[in-house]
């Protein structure tokens, strides 16, 4: 065992599941707050209409009833939300904390009603007299982008939020003087994140401090307070927000939503604690959607398959409102698109549509279209032109020797190991002896799909890309008098394991057992100010920030102990499992001091520092990752699809992946299995679907369909990780790529067995109905692959 | 997602449960596993005035092989019914049907008498209770009836109880030697109500020629309907792939005209004719037609 990196790589069992799996763990439902009342949101029934009048008489006549507000009424306490970062192309948007005098979509807010309980509130919710002038509704993304369409947002005069291009080298002239030209299309259907634990929250005002605090299942505490603070005209010292266990996040939790917000004006105003926990319909119908975008490629490419030049169009449905800037997640497909291809002529133009749908945010790889529409292509290139998937694959991938490389949409790729990944997958699925086939009951195919999974967004990325916001993150770590360690970040958990893993970093960086780490996370008031959790960002930027700070701690404790060991220098001192050694050739030898011995003399005996030290031990450090990272992997699967009911089975499902240094194998597993069962779910199961009128459809699970484990296949996982060469301990991240590699996958093993029919699907999800219709009725049939 | 207010009711026995409901008639609902109630009660699609809560009428809690039958108490779990050895030694499909409800937490407070009478078009269950002629149990004031569940089961979510009435248990009749059972099941997800049920129930004559065919379908979101004088022409004759195939088509084209033939029913369809080739291969013992169900 070398003296660093002891704990770092071991598969050590998750210490948080001892609460989460014995029932201790307390998430907002579990904290009993003495005298909270319980706050109940009314909400529209219609896509889209406008507000006559609301007559609340009847609901506060309700024994029980404390308040019943609108949007007009908590105006005046709390200011809109304008998105209006400086991007080209991106129209400015607001707005307020209650909608005023037009809802926009169903499960849209009216108004809030504060009461004894819950039933009461309920009650009262049903007496509050609403009447709606119903306006006509767009609930499709490219109705609403035509001139006719109905207005989502007025002040906006148009539907089109954000339009965005780019453009590196001339692809244009490249598609005009190509030998062929290629089109691809690609439509992914709306899902929303469905975590166990839906929103809610508790917001206590204390009146004599005039101090907020909110307890809130939340990914991003502090910059969750910056836009309380914002919102409510206060201070950031006036506001503490705590997330205790959060029951899944996935992108969910980020946002400052109004609910939320209305929540914090109502116990400011009244004085006393409120408390709302959000119901399964209110999550499915109103919390947060995502995914919904549509994706055509036209490739200009040879006779070998080589592609000459690319362009992506792309348009995403955004929903009612914007609590994101509205390119923040388009944009980043069209960064990434070419991933690991060699391609220096391409374009993207991304259009993002208002409807009248529930809003949109980041869900669990946010970018991950990316990987099936560039696989996809690739797929439809190779069947255009007779030629063999994996050998086109490589005839346009970027040989090792090309790293780091310019990527078209302006990252520098570097770090990855695609070659590998894909020529590993391919022997492990026995790629060179699969053929398309059908057997008169089944129809047999392969799907290959590479990943470049950008993790860890840095500064810089944010600076480049126009999209604004910060990417470090910050730690602390202080050696308590007793001499054990905490340590915390700025992130926040739900679920992903951060306390083991973030406790083996700081292990190694200090020198101590992770039993002796303690990890506190979550709480605006005890963690230093950082960017939280999203992305797959957890290792790099929390563990990277821990791991320096951590060695700041380790040089800090040397050179305490050379002091005391009346030493000049720390040479040949080292820290490990927490005790001062002597450094040997081929061993150790023990000095007697241990990190308590040093945290008495810190905290207790500060006559006894060396000379300029001073006195306690606390840490703070900040970290800012390079601008992008990137994970690589390949996934491969065989899939069979019966005839007769269209129904697809996973026959082998393997993914293979570098996701640069593995802290915890067991963590990193779990992450690697979950994301692709979750892409799974999306890609054959899950789908938000709203009518004309813009009624949703889905807002019970009996109709929101999510794959249970009895429905995800065995997944095999092969590593093949090299560690990154600009970040703390070689980490990279990862736990999106799942998501990414899983719809390619999956869909392209879906076309490659349709082939032997001549059918196509271009539409996610793979549902039996779908791909039945595909097989017998021919939809789809041609659709892919038309050369323009 | 709060259920309007009602009253809340726990019985200990059979006695009192009639006579409560005796006395509150319509304005009283029985909540027995509450798979599908307490959803209802929470979305306020239910609002009663009371509930009566039976799950601690053991006397409605059994599983009894009789004379002329197999009679299940209305509480009994479907769990309890997937597992019993009496229930896969007398009608080993029930037992199978019940397995295949759900996934275990469901299974494990879902009733057999609460399905029933809720009647859900998709539900394994009724569906059973259909195809094997199931009677019902039913108590009220005025004493006890036996109906049969085919009379009962009038559309989807309507079992047409009397007033006042409560069901006590089902008596599944005594199957003849030469009778086999099959049925498909097709669920998109695990655990999901089935998009499509299928079920056959083949009775032989002594030459192995067919002395009675029922068969039942749940699909789309009608009653599913009992198939069984549509084949009485068919009497006497040995159920081959040729026999098979003229039931499918019947099958299929009496199907086709009650659930619609829009993409969806159009689906079901032919998902139906595969599955029904399926059931009436494995009831006809057709091993090898019948392997892949």
């Amino acid at each position: 065992m070398s003296e660093r990196e002891a704990y770092v790589g071991q598969p050590r069992p998750r210490r948080e599941d001892h609460r989460l799996l014995a029932g201790l763990a307390r998430y907002v439902d579990d904290i009993k707050v003495t005298g909270a009342l319980h706050a109940a949101f009314l909400r529209s029934p219609h896509g889209h209409a406008r507000i006559v009048s609301i007559d609340v008489t009847a609901a506060l006549e309700l024994p029980g009833v404390v308040t019943v507000v609108t949007g007009e009424d908590l105006a005046e306490d709390v200011t809109d939300l304008t998105v209006a970062p400086p991007i080209e192309g991106l129209r400015p948007t607001s707005m307020p904390v209650m909608p005023v005098d037009r809802v926009r979509f169903q499960g849209d807010l009216v108004a809030c009603v504060v009461a004894a309980d819950r039933y009461v509130a309920e009650e009262a919710m049903e007496r509050i007299v609403v009447e709606y002038a119903e306006l006509p509704a767009v609930s499709d993304m490219f109705a609403a982008l035509r001139d006719d369409s109905v207005l989502v947002d007025e002040a906006l005069g148009t539907n089109l939020v954000a339009r965005r291009v780019h453009r590196a080298g001339d692809p244009e002239a490249r598609l005009a003087a190509a030998p062929r030209v290629i089109e691809a299309e690609f439509h992914q259907q709306r899902q929303t994140h469905a975590p166990i634990e839906t929103r809610g929250c508790i917001a206590q005002w204390d009146p004599g401090r005039e101090h907020l605090t909110l307890v809130i299942g939340s990914q991003v505490p502090h910059p969750l307070r910056t836009q309380i603070v914002r919102r409510l005209g206060l201070r950031d010292s006036q506001v503490s927000v705590s997330s205790p266990d959060v029951g899944g996040s996935f992108g969910q939790k980020i946002a400052l939503y109004r609910e939320e917000l209305a929540i914090c004006a109502l116990a400011r105003r009244l004085g006393r604690p409120v408390r709302w926990k959000e119901d399964r319909m209110e999550n499915l119908l109103a919390a947060c959607h995502a995914r919904e975008q549509w994706c055509r490629t036209r490739a200009a490419v040879d006779d070998t398959g080589r592609i000459l030049g690319l362009t992506l169009e792309m348009v995403e449905d955004f929903g009612a409102y914007c609590f994101y800037p509205a390119n923040y997640i388009s944009e980043v497909v069209g960064i990434i698109l070419t991933a690991q291809y060699g391609i220096a002529d391409y374009g993207y133009e991304i259009r993002v549509a208002l409807t009248n749908k529930c809003g949109v945010g980041p869900m669990r790889a946010p970018m991950a279209m990316a990987s099936w529409v560039m696989e996809g292509t690739l797929d439809v290139i190779a069947r255009r032109l007779g030629l063999d998937p994996a050998e086109v694959r490589r005839r346009n991938m970027l040989a090792d020797q090309a790293l780091p490389y310019a990527m078209p949409g302006g990252e520098t790729l570097l770090d990855v190991n695609c070659a590998e990944t894909m020529e590993t997958a391919l022997d492990e699925i026995g790629y060179a002896a699969h053929r398309p086939h059908d057997d008169g009951r089944y129809l047999y195919g392969l799907g290959l799909c590479n990943v470049v999974e950008s993790t860890t967004y840095g500064s810089r990325f944010y600076k480049n890309s126009g999209i604004g916001g910060s990417g470090h993150e910050a730690a602390r770590i202080i050696v308590e008098p007793d001499g054990t360690v905490s340590a915390s970040v700025g992130m926040a958990a739900a679920g992903q394991g951060y306390e083991t893993t973030f406790a083996q970093v700081v292990a190694d960086g200090v020198g101590v057992r992770p039993d002796d780490v303690a990890v506190t996370l979550g709480h605006s008031d005890t963690s230093p100010y950082g960017m939280g959790s999203r992305g797959g960002r957890g290792a790099t930027a929390g563990g990277g920030a821990l791991y320096l700070c951590a060695a700041e701690v380790r040089a800090h404790l040397l050179r305490l102990a050379a002091h005391r060991l009346g030493l000049n220098a720390t040479d040949g001192l080292g820290l490990r499992d927490g005790r001062i050694v002597w450094v040997r050739a081929g061993g150790s030898e023990e000095t007697g001091l241990d990190v308590a011995d040093l945290a008495r003399t810190a905290y207790f005996d500060p006559l006894a520092l060396p000379e300029g030290m001073r006195p306690g031990l606390e840490f703070y450090r900040t970290y800012d990752p390079p601008p992008m990272t990137f994970s690589n992997s390949t996934h491969a699967c065989r899939v069979r699809i019966a005839r007769e009911t269209g129904r697809l089975e996973i026959l082998d499902y393997l993914v293979v992946e570098n996701c640069g240094t593995v802290i915890n194998p067991l963590v990193v597993h779990g992450q690697q299995a979950g994301a692709v069962a979750m892409g799974l779910s999306g890609t054959l199961l899950e789908n938000v679907v709203y009518d004309q009128a813009g009624r949703n459809l889905s807002a019970t699970f009996a109709d929101y369909t999510i794959a249970t484990v009895a429905d995800i296949p065995a997944i095999r996982i092969i590593a093949r990780a090299t560690p990154s060469s600009r970040t703390p301990l070689g980490l990279k991240g990862m736990a999106e790529g799942g998501v990414m590699g899983a719809i390619g996958a999956v869909a392209n093993a879906v076309n490659d067995a349709l082939s032997v029919v001549g059918a196509q699907v271009t539409c996610l999800p793979l549902t039996p109905m779908r791909l039945h219709a595909a097989i017998h009725d021919g939809i789809g049939r041609a659709a892919q692959g038309q050369e323009g | 997602m709060k259920p309007a207010p009602f009253s809340y009711h726990r019985l200990q026995t059979v006695a009192e449960l009639v006579g409560l409901k005796a006395r509150l008639g319509d304005a009283a609902v029985i909540l027995a596993g509450g798979q599908s109630l307490v959803p209802m009660l929470t979305l306020r699609l239910s609002r009663p005035e009371h509930v009566i809560d039976v799950n601690d009428i053991v006397e409605m809690d059994h599983i009894l092989p009789e004379q002329d039958g197999l009679r299940i108490g209305a509480l009994v779990r479907h769990q309890h019914v997937a597992e019993s050895a009496v229930v896969a030694t007398h009608l080993p499909l029930l037992r199978r049907m019940a397995g295949g409800i759900g996934n275990y937490a469901v299974r494990q407070r879902g009733t057999i008498g609460g399905s029933l009478v809720l009647a859900d078009p998709a539900a394994h269950m009724p569906l059973a209770a259909l195809l094997f002629d199931a009677r019902l149990v039913l108590r009220s004031a005025r004493g006890v009836r036996t109906a049969a569940y085919r009379d009962l089961y009038r559309s989807p979510l309507n079992c047409a109880l009397d007033a006042g009435e409560v069901v006590v248990s089902v008596c599944f009749p005594r199957q003849p030697e030469a009778m086999r059972a099959v049925a498909e099941m097709f669920h998109v997800t695990a655990g999901s109500f089935p998009a499509l049920i299928c079920a056959v129930r083949l009775v032989a004559d002594a030459q192995g020629g067919l002395a009675g065919l029922t068969i039942v379908v749940a699909a789309g979101a009608v009653r599913p309907p009992v198939m069984e004088g549509m084949f009485d022409d068919l009497r006497g004759v040995r159920p081959d792939a040729a026999l098979r195939g003229e039931v499918v088509r019947r099958v299929v084209a009496h199907m086709g005209g009650l659930i619609g033939q829009d993409a969806a029913g159009r689906y079901l369809l032919s998902v139906l004719e595969g599955r029904m080739a399926m059931c009436l291969a494995g009831a006809a013992g057709d091993t090898k037609e019948g392997a892949g169900a």
